[in-house]
């Protein structure tokens, strides 16, 4: 007879095997370890031996910190204060963060800003899913978020454009497939830097984005040519900040003769980047323009 | 998917900064033409996405290059297209992808800035500067 029962962190109890399941992997234990591997080379450093033992639930501390998947960690602790979103992959090393069960994908994260709600999807061996975290709060200085910029997401209504990755309204079916809701998130402003693979940013203010694209730089040269694509902004423009592995992506959007447009550019830790215009009409649609 | 390169420079073996410089702001004020970047080391590759109607821009440097512009440099850019849609948009469109090469955080500190980064706008997305644009152009560049 197979049975299951709930045991540690109330996941399932494999009767045959003796293992718990965390979604991803089977942690064992009277071993005390999981029976497969983290994926190496992902968080491991000099300074934290335990972080080379692949094998190990949560660095040999499961009072400070709870995986229940073994996979990766939001932060939305820096929400409230810059509009940032922080994803490490395989671990929660900082207060603040929550695990979801799975491989997150960082380009798939929307926020509704009328519900605080923000959603992604994951990928978990053979199955894909969504999540949704509720009551999560943007920056309570209005100086910081653009109103042009609350427009713009709003207007968009359900686009799930991935270069628009902060949209008013996401599908429907991001929602319904959510497997994990974690409503009343703590909102304490905890710091996410080391081990933080992206961060997303809400349309921000020139100032604003300024100052976090600085905070989020990987190098000096990063910065700077970050400072100098925002200086195309005007004062009414809106500016999103993301941070992508190591490159640096700031998003200018301006209210255009019919629509908007976004100058988008890619700077990578070097200081090298790729712009790209677009151009949308009110209802969202690429347009296109030719003056010739 | 069918994309169309709209043009391509390879920089040329370039002269000293200063020349380098003069060379950048006499294409930004319009004097000289956008191939000239060429001569100041600066390549520029613009690439059209038709189907995602999106322009890709693409600037090299073949060693490090920063001009200090002034708002009377834009200005005189600004007059000297303002009749041709296609070749104000070409000029704009390196201006605001430039970034590597001109910064625009000094037109901040003046009156006339952001109208002339609006205008910047205009012209490299529609090609166009309004009116008032260029009646704030003229009188900087007289």
């Amino acid at each position: 007879m197979h049975t299951v029962s709930e045991k540690f962190t109330a996941k399932e109890r494999d009767a045959e095997s003796g293992l718990d399941y965390f979604g991803a992997r089977y942690y064992g234990s009277a071993l005390g370890r999981f029976s497969g591997p983290d994926a190496p080379l992902l968080d491991q450093s000099a300074e934290d031996p335990q972080s080379w033992n692949l094998y190990s639930y949560v660095r040999n501390n499961p009072l400070s910190n709870v995986d229940p998947t073994g996979q990766d960690c939001v932060y939305t602790g820096d929400f409230i204060s810059t509009g940032t979103v922080g994803i490490q992959r395989g671990n929660c090393t900082q207060a603040g963060g929550t695990y979801y069960e799975g491989t997150i994908d960082t380009s798939s994260l929307t926020f509704n800003p009328d519900s605080g709600q923000l959603s992604f999807n994951y990928t978990n061996g053979d199955t894909i899913g969504s999540a949704t975290i509720g009551n999560v709060h943007g920056p309570s200085n209005s100086d910081d978020i653009s109103p042009f910029g609350a427009a713009v997401i709003r207007s968009l209504g359900a686009r799930t454009d991935a270069s628009y990755q902060l949209i008013g309204v996401f599908a429907a079916g991001s929602v319904v497939g959510g497997a994990a809701v974690a409503n009343g998130l703590a909102v304490t402003g905890a710091g996410v830097a080391d081990g933080i693979i992206s961060q997303t940013s809400q349309y921000l203010s020139k100032a604003a984005a300024r100052a976090l694209a600085q905070r989020l730089a990987a190098s000096t040269a990063q910065a700077a040519a970050a400072a100098s694509a925002i200086s195309r902004a005007t004062s009414s423009s809106s500016v999103q900040v993301l941070r992508q592995g190591s490159d640096l992506v700031i998003k200018i959007v301006r209210a255009g003769a019919n629509g908007y447009q976004e100058i988008e550019s890619v700077i990578d830790r070097v200081g090298n980047k790729e712009v790209v215009q677009k151009a949308y009409d009110a209802a969202g649609s690429l347009v296109h323009y030719d003056p010739k | 998917m069918r994309r169309a390169r709209l043009f391509t420079m390879i920089p040329s073996n370039a002269a000293d900064g200063d020349v380098r410089g003069e060379i950048v702001r006499a294409v930004v004020q319009g004097k000289l033409p956008i191939l000239a970047l060429a001569e100041a080391g600066v390549s520029i590759d613009v690439r059209e996405n038709e189907s995602e109607n999106e322009h890709r821009v693409k600037v090299g440097l073949r060693t490090p290059l920063s001009v200090d512009l002034q708002p009377v440099d834009l200005a005189l850019g600004l007059l000297e297209y303002k009749d041709n849609p296609a070749k104000l948009r070409e000029w704009a469109t390196f201006i605001m992808s430039a970034s590597e090469v001109i910064d625009l955080t000094f037109l901040e500190s003046w009156p006339e800035g952001e109208e002339l980064l609006e205008a910047l706008w205009d012209a490299s997305f529609e090609g166009r500067v309004n009116d008032a644009t260029v009646r704030v152009a003229s009188a900087l560049a007289h």
